[in-house]
């Protein structure tokens, strides 16, 4: 498995984050699962801040060298899921990993309006070596 | 012949340590072909505990990685929740198990987890 964080700073609202990674490989190897998890990283959240019901919070989108890993992975709430990463892990077909991976970060639905702290952003990729 | 079979490793942690335990994977099971993580105190999310795996020298998760994204809570059965390693054919065999428990990120919370490795004679 590989796994990266990413930090979100305050108010990000109507923005997009683009985060590249250099990638290293020993062998061939390509991601057959990915699943994306937003952190609060600031413990002062307002007392009347109300945290969305549909537990996801955009989307973030995946490619290594430009080719497509993920287009679309929901950016699920870690701290109010009691869920498992099994159960988050999005299955993919095989990609093989190139050099560098680019992952996009955008908010989908308002999510992060006004809100006064930041994230940090978890990518795993449940990786299978040929 | 058992053809397969849970080896129990359990972890304390104080607040604020780090800890290493290395044991050999018994070496009547050929495979080891996933983990889970037991929290009998329903606290290795509030603590933030992280940990990293390592089996026969090759990394299975990397250094911080929340504990609590592979804890079996009783939400979901324990098949659901194990983290199977896949096509990656990691060997059992008496290889050398090493989990490294970082618990650094909280003052108060010491932690117990009960690491639960699933060992195969056959991968399907």
């Amino acid at each position: 498995m590989k796994s990266f964080k990413v930090q979100i700073p305050m108010h990000p609202y109507g923005r997009s984050f683009r985060f590249d990674f250099p990638i290293s490989c020993k062998r061939e190897e390509g991601v057959i699962g990915v699943a994306a998890l937003l952190k609060m990283k600031d413990e002062r959240v307002p007392y009347d801040f109300v945290f969305p019901n549909d537990s996801t919070a955009g989307n973030v989108s995946i490619t290594t060298d430009g080719e497509v890993v993920a287009p679309s992975v929901p950016l699920v709430f870690a701290d109010f899921n009691n869920v498992p990463l099994s159960k988050i892990m999005q299955p993919l077909d095989y990609v093989k990993l190139g050099n560098k991976l680019s992952v996009v970060v955008e908010e989908s639905n308002d999510f992060f309006d006004g809100v006064p702290f930041s994230f940090e952003i978890q990518i795993f990729m449940k990786t299978k070596r040929l | 012949m058992n053809t397969k079979t849970y080896q129990k490793i359990v972890v304390n942690v104080p607040a604020g340590a780090k800890m290493t335990v290395s044991e050999r994977l018994k070496n009547e099971f050929k495979y080891a072909v996933g983990f889970f993580f037991y929290d009998p105190n329903n606290n290795l999310g509030y603590a933030g505990s992280q940990f990293s795996l390592k089996i026969g020298g090759n990394e299975i998760i990397p250094a911080g990685t929340d504990a609590s994204l592979f804890a079996f809570t009783g939400s979901f059965s324990r098949n659901e929740t194990l983290w199977d390693f896949t096509d990656e054919r990691v060997m059992a065999e008496s290889s050398l198990l090493e989990l490294e428990v970082d618990n650094t990120m909280n003052e108060y919370e010491d932690i117990e987890l009960i690491l639960y490795v699933l060992l195969k004679n056959e991968v399907v």
